[in-house]
């Protein structure tokens, strides 16, 4: 019986994660929603260094087809 | 038998913040009672026997941006009609929404819920999220997110409300 009430006590230990469902809310974002706080604060600057890099590198990339070098494509 | 019951009660203790207590399409709607930017206090019950588009927005939210001029049109041609727009800002700090507002003013009425307990009663599913509530008090239909494509469809179910009696 001791034994049970271990592994409950164990359990309940494990589920208290489960406790803490705090989810960002939707008007809880003011910070999140910061340009500052994207991996990619600029869609269209990361797509043209994208389009350099794999340009410049040649198989690397892996976001599409590289080209022939010119990086006029 | 009492660990179980232990057992129980604590879980349900444990769990009991999974139950959403979210505003229902079709029910009442959550009364509030919010300050405006000049501190006039504002309730849900002062705008019965309106028709009230009621729009969770923030300065920090892009379609809420452009939701704005949209709804100010929205409730310039249905104003007279009995119909109400109120916009109940998140943002955390007033004085943000008092610059917004200078910057891109708006007609209807503009309140603010810095700490967010209304917006929590309400149940945001994202933002902005526009609640259509009918004259009676009941709301009638919910819109999370913007896009152009929305407005025939808030016209249509505006007009639609104000029909009612």
């Amino acid at each position: 019986m001791k034994l049970w009430l271990l592994v409950l006590m164990l359990l309940s230990l494990f589920f208290t994660g489960c406790a803490t469902l705090e989810r960002v809310q939707p008007w809880e974002r003011e910070v999140l929603a910061d340009p500052i706080m994207q991996l990619e604060p600029d869609p269209q600057e990361a797509a043209l260094d994208e389009h350099i890099f794999s340009t410049r590198e040649g198989s690397a990339g892996g976001y599409g087809a590289a080209g022939g070098g010119c990086g006029c494509n | 038998m009492n660990v179980i019951k232990a057992a129980i009660t604590f879980f349900s203790i444990l769990l009991s913040p999974l139950l959403g207590f979210s505003a229902e399409i079709g029910g009442k709607a959550p009364s509030f009672s919010l300050k405006d930017i000049n501190g006039n206090t504002v309730t849900l019950e002062s705008l019965k026997g309106k028709v009230v588009f009621l729009d969770f927005w923030a300065t920090w939210c892009g379609p809420c941006k452009e939701e704005f001029p949209e709804l100010d049109a929205l409730y310039k041609k249905y104003g007279k009609d009995g119909f109400e727009v109120v916009g109940i800002s998140v943002d955390k700090t007033e004085s943000n929404v008092a610059e917004f507002l200078k910057k891109r003013p708006v007609s209807f009425t503009i309140l603010t819920n810095t700490k967010g307990d209304v917006a929590e009663t309400y149940g945001l599913p994202g933002m902005p999220t526009g609640f259509i509530i009918g004259k009676d008090g009941v709301i009638r239909y919910r819109h999370a997110g913007f896009s152009k494509a929305f407005l025939p469809v808030y016209e249509k179910e505006i007009v639609e409300l104000l029909k009612r009696p």
